[in-house]
């Protein structure tokens, strides 16, 4: 399993408070596509994150980070390997895709990193 | 109980560049050899602040780390409307800047070492300043680092939080969080566009892709070392600057990103120093 079911951890989303912080006033999604299976957490303000499984695409203030689950499988490795540490490394050097909203993306890439760790947390 | 102060003095040097006036801050500690200290792109010179109370290096150097104008203590200016014009730092500039600094200062031959803009820095002043300084270490330095997306980085609806989580995203995940998120820290603080207009020379003006080979490393010798972690001035990268050098040297620094002096203090200390030890060998 590449992704760790989110669904299972949304406790620990919802009480993360650099996440808190770096999220404010989102109101948004970040999807995470693996293949066909879609799971993406999903930003109000004033509220904790909420885990949906969706097959929609990315809306207007949503970001997708797409990799096959072997790419996801180093980007959530413990001690990742080089360029696999930062998402945006990780898309200029292999085959990590970023979309949806590049605004939004930028606005809250500190909301995505830590995101990502917390998944990387999730993992072990 | 006396005060319990370090061996770093900070004072203000006034300097003119390009015929214009500037008030320019820079930390000092130590005595010998002059070692000049260049900041990265959109930071200052706090980055150095580790070098700067290393013992090792303050026994045999004078090490200096200075704010570029228009980042830290550095304020723009005045003359300039600065406010009008989005600001860029360029390579003609830069390279007056820091020979007008080693010149005001009396600084015989010293030892330049900068870091990304300041690595990219440290190889054009051997290639364009022959023999200013008696060698050049380029930390994450590159013959040529374009980018994209450079317009998100002076976004009026993207906050400099980016630029700081886009910058820890450039360390080793090895390195310590704390010293990690200090770099992250530096980066929340300058001037919004700076960041920007110090790219505009990393990755837009700076390309030594033939030039390279010209540099004269019995004038000046040239140290390249980079960071296994850096995804912007790769270690591909970085390896293919020092091969293009005649007599240049290339070290890869195993667990470390793009800002070694910074994330890992300890980590950089044990690449450096070595260098440090062969320049003053050679004399």
């Amino acid at each position: 399993m590449a992704l760790p079911d989110l669904a299972a951890h949304a406790e620990r989303f919802a009480s993360d408070r650099e996440l808190a912080l770096a999220s404010r006033f989102w109101h948004g999604a970040l999807h995470l596509p693996v293949g066909s299976t879609r799971s993406a957490l999903c930003f109000e303000p004033g509220r904790p994150p909420r885990i949906e499984s969706s097959t929609a695409p990315a809306g207007a203030r949503d970001v997708e980070i797409s990799a096959d689950a072997a790419e996801w499988e180093k980007l959530l490795a413990p001690t990742p390997q080089a360029f696999y540490q930062d998402v945006f490394g990780a898309a200029l050097h292999h085959p990590v895709s970023l979309g949806g909203d590049f605004e939004t993306l930028y606005a809250y890439y500190p909301a995505i990193r830590r995101v990502i760790e917390l998944l990387r947390e999730a993992r072990r | 109980m006396s005060p319990r102060f370090d061996g770093v003095t900070g004072r203000y040097l006034h300097l003119d560049v390009e015929r214009r006036a500037y008030r320019v801050y820079f930390e000092e500690a130590g005595r010998g050899v002059p070692l000049l200290l260049q900041h990265t792109a959109g930071s200052d010179a706090r980055q150095w602040r580790h070098l700067l109370e290393d013992p090792w290096l303050t026994e045999r150097f004078r090490v200096i780390a200075w704010d570029l104008p228009y980042h830290g203590k550095s304020l723009p200016p005045d003359g300039v409307r600065w406010w009008e014009e989005p600001y860029r730092l360029k390579l003609a500039f830069f390279l007056e800047f820091i020979e007008r600094f080693a010149n005001e200062l009396a600084l015989e031959r010293p030892v330049f070492a900068g870091c990304s803009m300041g690595g990219h820095i440290a190889v054009d002043l051997a290639r364009f300043r022959p023999g200013l300084c008696r060698a050049v270490i380029g930390i994450e330095a590159a013959s040529r680092t374009p980018a994209t997306g450079l317009e998100w980085l002076d976004h009026p609806r993207v906050s400099n939080e980016m630029k700081a989580a886009l910058m820890v995203g450039l360390t080793s995940p090895t390195s310590p969080e704390a010293r990690r998120r200090e770099v992250g820290w530096g980066y929340s603080q300058g001037a919004p566009g700076v960041f920007r207009g110090d790219l505009a020379f990393y990755a837009e003006e700076h390309d030594l892709t033939s030039e390279a080979a010209a540099i004269d490393t019995r004038r000046t010798s040239v140290y390249v070392l980079s960071g296994e972690y850096d995804w912007s001035a790769t270690p591909a990268l970085s390896r293919a600057l020092a091969d293009a050098i005649p007599g240049a040297e290339f070290v890869l620094m195993r667990g470390l990103g793009h800002f070694p002096m910074a994330e890992n203090p300890e980590g950089f200390r044990a690449h450096l120093v070595p260098v440090l030890e062969k320049i003053l060998a050679r004399g």
